[in-house]
């Protein structure tokens, strides 16, 4: 099997995902969760309606109540059987009582959930969440640097490393696109959690590669004649099998949580499953290319010399 | 020699005293003391958690630590009156807050009346033409017309409801009798002394609740409050008054009200994804690695059964998201197992005998398990020092989870490979290596 002989289709391929997904970013842009931007989200579990009562349509009750009460506009978004989550600017608990009571005219309201953050906190949030993936990224580069000190010569744990963090960035660029689709079509926010799923993807991604680039740096050393090109090819060869199965498996506990593990965490593990997914992709087919045409050049540029 | 048998020994010991941490009914019949059980954050068990800022620019400098903590005592006073279990009252560490868990809590918003209720008690007395006139008549009842004597609240001992016995009460009404400590009981005297035959006004929270003209200078340490109030509100707020007064006054930021039906539902959805992740990964390792599958399962089902004993025995609160990096730190702790069994089949084509490969595997596959593991404990110890309550739970449960993942992987699997290596299956080799054809590649 020769991957590398592909190499242009595979930079190519992930070229266009990436532009793809730079301008999917820069269209659609995020929505905001409330734990960054500050609001109130209401969740209700509503039973015994009173459709004739209502005199319009029950979404349509529901925020056209809401607007007369808070102030504030809100959508009704559907989760579930006659369950309903609105979510608005910052209301107060007594403001909420005041709507339930509203409504209650004309249906039994089940509060499920009550969530309200002043856009104050929300602030600190998104600065704290900046640090730790500045923190992060440092520290991985860190890693990286020192994962990669013994490369032997003519390779340079430089390029290593660069490569490395090409394939992270691509990684990262696909997923925020990903994510900016499913924000614009599927409500899907910034919020913590997907910082989390960002910054735990960052570590695991990482060392898909680390293991490829391990083995190179082995064959590098071991395998004398064959050229820097076939040595890529032979430690991807040896490592993919390993380097699939680690990540399938994680796919497989990611696939139960996305299908069965509720709502709230549903963008959480999808991102962490797109995001897996993007990572071990990257590691076979980018970060090993991106080295090779880099040590090709340098090696040419050698000889003209 | 001895090495072999600790190892056996740890073994044993784990998988028997996680067993009885996990499961209350061997704790049970063993008799030792149910105690054991997963504490479970709010948004499991439902529960509310409010963030309170406090306003601390009116507090002489260098007190503010102390008037933040005043107001923690305070809080859970008043949260102990209400009867939850296992509150969480803390001030975060910077910025002047108090964070106040309920978890299981019936009625949020009594609680949020009572703990947001300043029962700031004040007495003050009249300023001339503003709140009262020569005549010592009563011209405003604005808390801002009349004048701070610095008798408040901070000044009692005890608040207790008694009934006003004097013959002109036609029906005996509720009161609130208090006590004052030695420094309010000077003042009191001091303000009665200076406003005999004028009226001193006493406001709750900036409201007047009576303001009683001053008959003679009163040098004692008991006063007694009269109001419109009926019995229920003058227990209220003979309770308000025992937990004291907020020191600061203090303004709900954030709330997070979740029922109870919302939290079950977590828990069971969770429930199921877990095991179903976890039922997926033993069979992909069964049907793709055979024998060392099979026991790549059981060190996971051992793995799975010595976290949970571990997050029961710290304790770590689980929460969805702690849910969620424990069970995909189910899908990571196979890894190890991976990287060693790839390292045997390698070992094997070139010639190794079974033991020898084993030996090999584990050796060899420790430096890229320790390295692949490292990049994720960076990343889960960086969530857990910057992240909210929601992404420590996560961070917390990932990286316990990696690191039990690598003792088991590294023993457990060790430990029972070497024993079915050493058994008559390992002639076997289509049992260890899937498609085994002699060892040629």
């Amino acid at each position: 099997m020769n991957i590398v002989k592909y190499r242009a289709w595979w930079l190519g391929f992930s070229g266009l995902l990436v532009v793809a997904s730079l301008a999917a970013i820069f269209t659609y842009g995020y929505r905001l969760g409330i734990d960054f931007a500050g609001g109130s989200n209401l969740e209700v579990q509503l039973r015994e309606i009173n459709t004739e009562a209502l005199g319009t349509g029950l979404e349509e009750y529901l925020v056209t109540t809401y607007k007369d009460v808070t102030g504030f506009d809100t959508a009704a978004q559907s989760t579930g059987e006659d369950r309903y989550l609105l979510k608005s600017q910052v209301i107060d608990n007594d403001t909420k009582n005041e709507w339930i009571s509203t409504i209650s005219a004309n249906m039994a309201v089940d509060e499920l959930r009550f969530e309200t953050v002043s856009p104050v906190i929300g602030g600190e949030a998104v600065r704290k969440t900046i640090l730790a993936v500045l923190l992060a990224i440092i520290v991985i580069l860190l890693y990286l640097a020192y994962s990669f000190r013994k490369v032997p010569k003519p390779a340079s744990a430089w390029r290593f490393g660069v490569a490395t963090v090409i394939a992270l960035t691509h990684d990262v660029i696909i997923l925020m696109g990903t994510y900016a689709i499913l924000g614009q079509f599927f409500g899907a926010e910034v919020d913590a959690m997907f910082m989390t799923a960002m910054l735990t993807l960052l570590g695991f991604s990482v060392h898909d590669t680390i293991v490829t680039f391990d083995r190179l740096r082995e064959n590098l050393i071991r395998q004398g004649g064959d050229n820097f090109a076939t040595k890529v090819n032979n430690s991807i060869i040896e490592t993919i099998t390993r380097s699939i199965n680690t990540s399938f498996t994680v796919v497989l506990v990611l696939l139960a949580m996305v299908l069965m593990g509720g709502g709230s965490i549903f963008f959480f593990t999808l991102s962490l499953l797109i995001g897996i997914i993007i990572g071990t992709y990257s590691s076979i087919f980018i970060a090993s290319m991106v080295l090779l045409w880099w040590q090709t050049r340098a090696e040419r540029s050698l000889l003209k010399q | 020699m001895f090495k072999k048998y600790f190892t056996y020994g740890l073994i044993i010991v784990a998988l028997l005293g996680s067993i009885v941490v996990d499961f209350p009914g061997v704790a049970n019949f063993l008799g030792i003391g149910a105690n054991f059980k997963v504490r479970q954050g709010l948004d499991l068990q439902g529960g509310t958690q409010l963030v309170y800022q406090t306003d601390i620019s009116k507090v002489p400098l260098g007190e503010e630590d102390d008037s933040v903590t005043g107001v923690v005592e305070v809080i859970r006073n008043r949260v102990d009156s209400l009867g939850v279990a296992e509150p969480v009252i803390q001030k975060t560490s910077n910025n002047d807050r108090v964070i106040v868990e309920l978890p299981g809590i019936s009625d949020i918003n009594e609680a949020i009346d009572l703990i947001g209720a300043t029962a700031q008690l004040e007495f003050r007395e009249g300023i001339l033409d503003k709140s009262i006139d020569a005549n010592g008549q009563i011209l405003s009842s604005n808390y801002e017309d009349w004048a701070d004597v610095g008798l408040t609240g901070a000044n009692f001992v005890k608040a207790q409801v008694q009934f006003d016995q004097s013959q002109s009460a036609v029906i005996s009404r509720p009161q609130i009798g208090i006590s004052f400590d030695a420094e309010g009981r000077d003042k009191f005297a001091e303000v009665t002394g200076r406003n005999i035959d004028k009226p001193i006004a006493i406001f709750l929270d900036n409201e007047i609740l009576s303001a009683p003209t001053v008959q003679t200078k009163i040098d004692s340490e008991s006063a007694v409050i009269n109001g419109n109030f009926d019995i229920e509100e003058a227990k209220l707020l003979a309770i308000q008054l025992n937990a004291g007064a907020l020191p600061v006054p203090i303004t709900l930021i954030s709330q997070n009200n979740i029922g109870a039906t919302l939290g079950s539902e977590a828990v069971e959805k969770s429930v199921v994804a877990g095991i179903l992740g976890l039922l997926l990964v033993m069979l992909f390792m069964i049907f793709y690695y055979r024998l060392p599958g099979i026991l790549a399962a059981l060190a996971l089902v051992f793995y799975t059964l010595l976290s949970m004993a571990i997050f029961i025995s710290i304790p770590v609160t689980l929460t969805i998201a702690g849910i969620a990096g424990f069970i995909l730190s189910i899908g990571m702790a196979i890894d190890a197992n991976i990287l060693i069994f790839e390292r045997m089949k390698e070992e094997l084509r070139e010639g190794a005998s079974l033991l020898v490969a084993i030996e090999q595997a584990f050796k060899r596959a420790w430096s890229s398990i320790r390295d692949s593991n490292f990049s994720s404990l960076i990343t889960a110890a960086i969530l857990y020092g910057f992240g909210s309550g929601t992404i420590k739970g996560f961070a917390l449960t990932l990286g316990i989870g990696i690191l039990v993942s690598m003792f088991t992987a590294m023993t457990v699997t060790q430990v029972m490979m070497k024993l079915m290596a050493n058994s008559s299956l390992k002639n076997k080799m289509g049992l260890w290596i899937n498609g085994w054809n002699g060892g040629k590649v």
